[in-house]
C-alpha cells in the first residue's frame, strides 16, 4: 500500500463520516426561503382579522 | 548478389570520405552522408548520382548508433526523411534503416517525437486505395488474429537519404501508403509502381528506446501517437475501484437517510376554514435534527395562500414564511388533465428545547373557473390538515459525496475513452451520408 493510497483511503473515509454526520443531523436541507430576520411587534392584522391596524 | 560482407569501411568514389559499412550483405545501394553520391555497393561503389542540396533532418539518432530492441541487436544504418502536404499542412516524418546480423532489417521512425518500430510483414492481407475510395465502411483486413481498420492514406515523398539501403532510393520519388490500425499495430501497404509491400509498425515507448540505445533521446512527444498504448498508471484500478466503494456506501446512506421517517409531534390536526388563523403548539428538542412541517389543503380548481410564523418557547419569532397550495383539473381535447399539488411543507431545525408556537393563516385564497376547468367547488377549501414530524435526517449531502465519487471512478473508465479517441483522431475517413 503506498503513501498516496494510504491518504486517499484515510481522506475518503473522514469525508464520508463527517458527510454521514452532517446527513444524520440534517443540515442543509432546511427550506431556504423562511424569512428569519422577523422584528417583535405587532403583526399588522391581516385582511380577515379585527385587530388590523389600518 | 549480395555484397561483401567482410568490408568494413570504405572511401566514398565521389568525395573521398570514409564511410563505415555496417548493413548486411543485401545493401545495394550507400548514400554518402558528406557530398551526397549514391555509391553502387555491388558495383565497387561507384557513383550512380549524386543527390545535392539536402537539409539533415533533427534526429537524436545517428548512423552507427546501436540498441538492443524486442531481443535483438540492432544498428542504425541509414536514414531517410519523407513528407507529405494535406490540407494545406506539412507533415514530416524520419525512417532510420535497422540492421540486425541475426533477424535483418527493419525501420525505427521518429514523428512528432514518438517511436515506431517496423519490419517487413510477408502475411496475408491486402488493402487498396481503389478499395478504400469506394468502401461504403471503413474497410479492414484481418490478419493473424488481429482485425486492423483503416486509418489513413499518405502519398509522401523522399526529402533526405543518408547511408545504406536495400534499395535505391530517389529524391522526391512518391510513395503511396494505406494504413490500417488494430488495437497494438499498425499495417503499411505501400505501392511504388508496380511494387508492394507490407509493414507491419509497433509503438516504442521513449523510456524503452533511451535504455535500448542507453543514451538520453531528448524527445518531446506531441500529443498521441495512433499506436500509444495507454497507460493506466499505478493506481488506476485502485482509483476505480475504490472510488465505486466509496460511492456505493455514501449512496446507501444517502437513501437510509433519506428514508427516515422520524417521529410525529403532531399527526393530521385538522382545521375549518373558521378555525383559522390558528395557534399550535410544538413541544420541539433543540437535538431533534430537522423537523419537518407538512400541509394539506382539500383544494379543487382553487387556492390558498397560508402565512406560517413559527414563535420559540420565548415567544421571539424565529421565521416567517409562505405556502401556497393549489390544484386545478378539467378536460380539454387531449383528455383529462391535472396541474398543482395539494400539499406544501417546510423545513427548519429547532435551537431550542420547549414548546414552540406556530401561527397559522389563509390571508388570501381563491376560486378558478379558467377555459376547460372541470368542478369548482363553492368555496377554496375546507379543510386544513397539518403534521409535523421531527427527528429527519437528509440525504443531500451525501448524494453529493456519492456524485463526486462517482465521477472519479467514471473519470478513470472515461481516460481509456479519451485515449482511444485521441489515437484516432488523425485518421482521415470520413463518413459520407
Amino acid at each position: 500500500m503506498t503513501p498516496f493510497r494510504i491518504i486517499f483511503i484515510a481522506l475518503s473515509t473522514l469525508a464520508v463520516v463527517s458527510t454521514g454526520y452532517v446527513a444524520w443531523q440534517g443540515y442543509g436541507a432546511e427550506s431556504r426561503d423562511l424569512d428569519t430576520s422577523v422584528r417583535v411587534g405587532s403583526g399588522g392584522g391581516g385582511y380577515y382579522r379585527s385587530d388590523r391596524i389600518k | 548478389m549480395t555484397r561483401n560482407t567482410e568490408l568494413s569501411s570504405i572511401n566514398c568514389t565521389s568525395c573521398g570520405a570514409g564511410l563505415d559499412v555496417l548493413g548486411g550483405g543485401r545493401v545495394v545501394v550507400q548514400v554518402c552522408s558528406y557530398c551526397g553520391a549514391e555509391l553502387d555497393a555491388l558495383d565497387n561503389y561507384r557513383t550512380l548520382r549524386q543527390f545535392k542540396n539536402m537539409e539533415r533532418p533533427k534526429t537524436p539518432f545517428a548512423i552507427g548508433m546501436t540498441a538492443t530492441l524486442f531481443g535483438a541487436e540492432f544498428t542504425i544504418i541509414g536514414l531517410i526523411a519523407h513528407a507529405e502536404q494535406w490540407a494545406g499542412r506539412f507533415y514530416r516524418w524520419i525512417d532510420h534503416q535497422l540492421y540486425s546480423p541475426t533477424h535483418g532489417y527493419a525501420w525505427l521512425t521518429l514523428n512528432d517525437g514518438h517511436l515506431v518500430f517496423t519490419r517487413r510483414y510477408r502475411g496475408a492481407g491486402w488493402m487498396s486505395e481503389w478499395q478504400v475510395e469506394t468502401s461504403e465502411q471503413k474497410p479492414s483486413v484481418y490478419s493473424e488474429g488481429e482485425t486492423f481498420v483503416y486509418y489513413e492514406t499518405t502519398v509522401s515523398e523522399i526529402t533526405y537519404v543518408e547511408g545504406e539501403f536495400t534499395w535505391s532510393p530517389r529524391l522526391g520519388e512518391k510513395t503511396v501508403t494505406v494504413s490500417a490500425m488494430s488495437q497494438d499495430a499498425m499495417m503499411e501497404f505501400s505501392q511504388k509502381g508496380s511494387e508492394r509491400e507490407t509493414y507491419r509498425s509497433v509503438y516504442v515507448p521513449t523510456k524503452t528506446a533511451e535504455a535500448a540505445f542507453r543514451t538520453d533521446l531528448n524527445l518531446s512527444p506531441y500529443r498521441v501517437h495512433p499506436l500509444q498504448p495507454f497507460v493506466k498508471g499505478p493506481n488506476y484500478h485502485f482509483l476505480l475501484n475504490w472510488s465505486l466503494v466509496f460511492a456505493s456506501v455514501c449512496l446507501c446512506m444517502a437513501l437510509y437517510f433519506n428514508t427516515r421517517s422520524g417521529y410525529a409531534v403532531i399527526y393530521g390536526q385538522t382545521f375549518a376554514l373558521s378555525d383559522l388563523p390558528a395557534e399550535i403548539t410544538l413541544p420541539l428538542n433543540a437535538n431533534s435534527r430537522l423537523t419537518q412541517i407538512d400541509l394539506t389543503a382539500d383544494v379543487r380548481n382553487s387556492w390558498a395562500y397560508m402565512d406560517i410564523a413559527l414563535l420559540d418557547p420565548q415567544d421571539v419569532p424565529v421565521f416567517q414564511a409562505g405556502r401556497t397550495i393549489e390544484y386545478y383539473s378539467g378536460r380539454d381535447a387531449d383528455g383529462n388533465w391535472a396541474e398543482g399539488s395539494r400539499r406544501a411543507k417546510l423545513k427548519f431545525r429547532p435551537q431550542q428545547t420547549g414548546d414552540y408556537t406556530l401561527l397559522l393563516e389563509v390571508p388570501e385564497q381563491g376560486l378558478w373557473t379558467g377555459r376547460g376547468v372541470g368542478h369548482v367547488p363553492n368555496r377554496p377549501f375546507n379543510q386544513l390538515k397539518i403534521s409535523v414530524t421531527s427527528g429527519l435526517s437528509s440525504g443531500l449531502v451525501a448524494f453529493a459525496l456519492a456524485a463526486i465519487f462517482g465521477a472519479l471512478s467514471l473519470f478513470q473508465i472515461g481516460r481509456n475513452t479519451l485515449h482511444d479517441k485521441a489515437r484516432w483522431s488523425g485518421s482521415d475517413w470520413v463518413e459520407e451520408d
